[in-house]
């Protein structure tokens, strides 16, 4: 499969298609790796915070008593939470708690009543349904928010895939260079080689097998060229790793990926390779019929 | 290696008032009508310029006549596709006035060429070659690119090429032009050889002396008019 029967003139093509391939693999590897690494990301962090969701009591001020008016609330709030299926567990900060955790900011000797915390742990067997608690709690009292992380991963997901859209694109765009490019140094590789054709011709090839013999000299070049921007791609991605591994360390929770992902990556010198041999026989039926 | 020689009265090639002209020039061949048959062996003379060269791109595809018909193993050369085409020439081994080798090929590869498009494997191609060569002269060279060969080696080269498929026509353009006298009739010798085996030769030559020595009839090219001689 990468060998020629016939060993074509490569002057031009020899350095320039493995040159320019090598270029757009390594692109497009490096922008797929991104998209794939911004996927696993983002699902992570979806795993993270849809994990937890948080209850946040405010007093009634209207209430008679309302440092005991909330208190009972909590205790109503701690029921339904028991009884609500999906709930792995939840914590309800009591009230000094919440006043050192203020502290810094308005002192400890406070009047008013302070609203209250619980931090629920969601299940990761159970389903929740997070519409059914947050419509129980509203019906309980209006006092009382549910704030699930959905309404934000949602849009945070909108981003996500409107920046793997445009990476998508960005890769089809390289690829589609890369078509044309190969295009371009098939046919002018097909010039250099006019009297090699001409002789094929004069001993007795047809198209087929000329068309066949040549792409596959321009797949050969394009292959190796895409496999240098392989490897190149995967040793950036290498030291980008070990780079974002001390930076992250305690910004993001989980910013790594598997090796894995330079097994995945392989996929774009391969469809190079598939685009230089299509593009390139393309191209040749085309001019081999002006030629005959 | 099969080859057609079930009927030998039946013409392998035959040209009908084939009349042909390059673009809006003159016409140098005019009502040229001849048929060869298996195992025929022709020389072609006439002056330089007479259109000795332009005949035998005829017989090899190489030009469509402008008029007439041309048959080549019975087929109609205006009614052909590419890949007919192709298949015809295999058939056909041809020695052109200028060698046309591929420069950046060695002496082995140039030769290989008709039988690499054939799918013949690389044993045989590796021993049959080689063989050839050796009987042309040529074994040093077997590495070498033509560039670096004289002219009469190049010559030599492009006869193993013509040959080495063994064709059922065998087409030569002054193949002895650039050779000394002794060679010239070694080759010929092994055209003859070829001729044995069926093989029809038709050769364009300057030279009396093959033509003495060998006694085969002559087809002479003048004003574009093909006399039998
Ligand atoms: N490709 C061509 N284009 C135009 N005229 C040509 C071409 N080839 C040959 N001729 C003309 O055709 C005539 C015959 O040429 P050629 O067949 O080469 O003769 P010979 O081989 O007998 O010397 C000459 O007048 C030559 O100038
Ligand atoms: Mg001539």
């Amino acid at each position: 499969m990468l060998k020629t029967d016939i060993a074509f003139k490569t002057d031009l093509n020899k350095g320039f298609l493995p040159f320019i391939t090598a270029f757009m693999v390594f692109v497009a590897s490096i922008t797929y790796a991104t998209a794939l690494i911004g996927n696993s990301l983002a699902s992570d962090w979806n795993r993270h915070m849809s994990n937890n969701l948080t209850i946040q009591v405010l007093p009634d001020m209207r209430a008679k008593n309302p440092p005991k008016e909330i208190e009972e609330r909590i205790n109503n709030i701690k029921k339904i939470l028991k009884q609500t299926p999906g709930i792995k567990s939840f914590y309800a900060m009591s009230k000094s708690e919440t006043v050192d955790l203020l502290k810094p900011w308005i002192g400890d000797k406070i009047d008013i009543t302070l609203p209250r915390i619980i931090s629920v742990q969601i299940s990761d067997v159970i389903p929740l349904n997070t519409k059914t608690l947050a419509n129980e709690i509203k019906n309980y009292s209006s006092l009382i928010k549910l704030e699930t992380y959905e309404t934000w991963m949602f849009e945070f997901k909108n981003t996500v895939s409107a920046v793997q859209t445009l990476l998508g694109l960005i890769i089809i765009l390289i690829l589609s260079t890369t078509a044309i490019t190969i295009s371009y140094a098939t046919k002018s590789g097909l010039n250099i080689n006019k009297k090699v054709i001409n002789i094929m011709h004069m001993v007795g090839a047809t198209n087929k097998y000329i068309s066949t013999q040549f792409s596959r000299q321009m797949m050969i070049l394009a292959i190796t060229g895409g496999s240098i921007g392989y490897i190149i791609s995967c040793i950036v991605i290498l030291i980008i790793k070990t780079i974002s591994k001390d930076i992250s360390d305690g910004i993001i929770a989980n910013f790594e990926f598997s090796s894995y992902i330079y097994l995945q990556m392989l996929i774009i010198p391969i469809i190079a390779g598939i685009i230089a041999k299509v593009s390139a026989m393309l191209t040749i039926k085309k001019e081999l019929n002006k030629m005959v | 290696m099969s080859k057609t020689q079930s009927d030998s009265t039946k013409p392998i090639v035959s040209l009908q008032n084939v009349g042909l002209r390059y673009n809006a020039g003159p016409e140098v061949l005019k009502d040229i009508n001849l048929e060869l048959k298996a195992g025929d062996f022709y020389f072609l003379t006439g002056a330089s310029g007479a259109g000795k060269t332009s005949l035998l791109k005829l017989l090899h595809l190489a030009h469509k006549p402008t008029r007439g018909k041309l048959k080549i193993f019975g087929k109609d050369i205006d009614f052909i596709k590419q890949q007919d085409m192709a298949h015809i020439r295999r058939r056909i081994g041809i020695v052109f006035q200028d060698y046309h080798l591929l420069d950046h090929l060695s002496v082995l590869d140039n030769v290989a060429l008709p039988l690499r498009i054939v799918g013949r494997s690389e044993r045989y191609i590796q021993t049959h070659v080689p063989e050839l060569l050796e009987w042309v002269g040529l074994k040093k060279f077997i590495n070498t690119k033509p560039k670096l060969l004289s002219g009469g080696q190049q010559q030599r080269v492009a006869i193993a090429r013509a040959v080495i498929n063994n064709p059922d026509i065998l087409i030569a353009d002054e193949p002895t032009g650039n050779v000394d006298e002794e060679m010239a009739k070694k080759l010929l010798f092994l055209f003859l050889e070829l001729n044995k085996m069926g093989t029809t030769v038709i050769i364009a030559t300057h030279s009396t002396n093959l033509i003495k020595q060998f006694h085969f009839p002559v087809l002479h090219l003048q004003d574009g008019h093909l006399i039998k001689e």
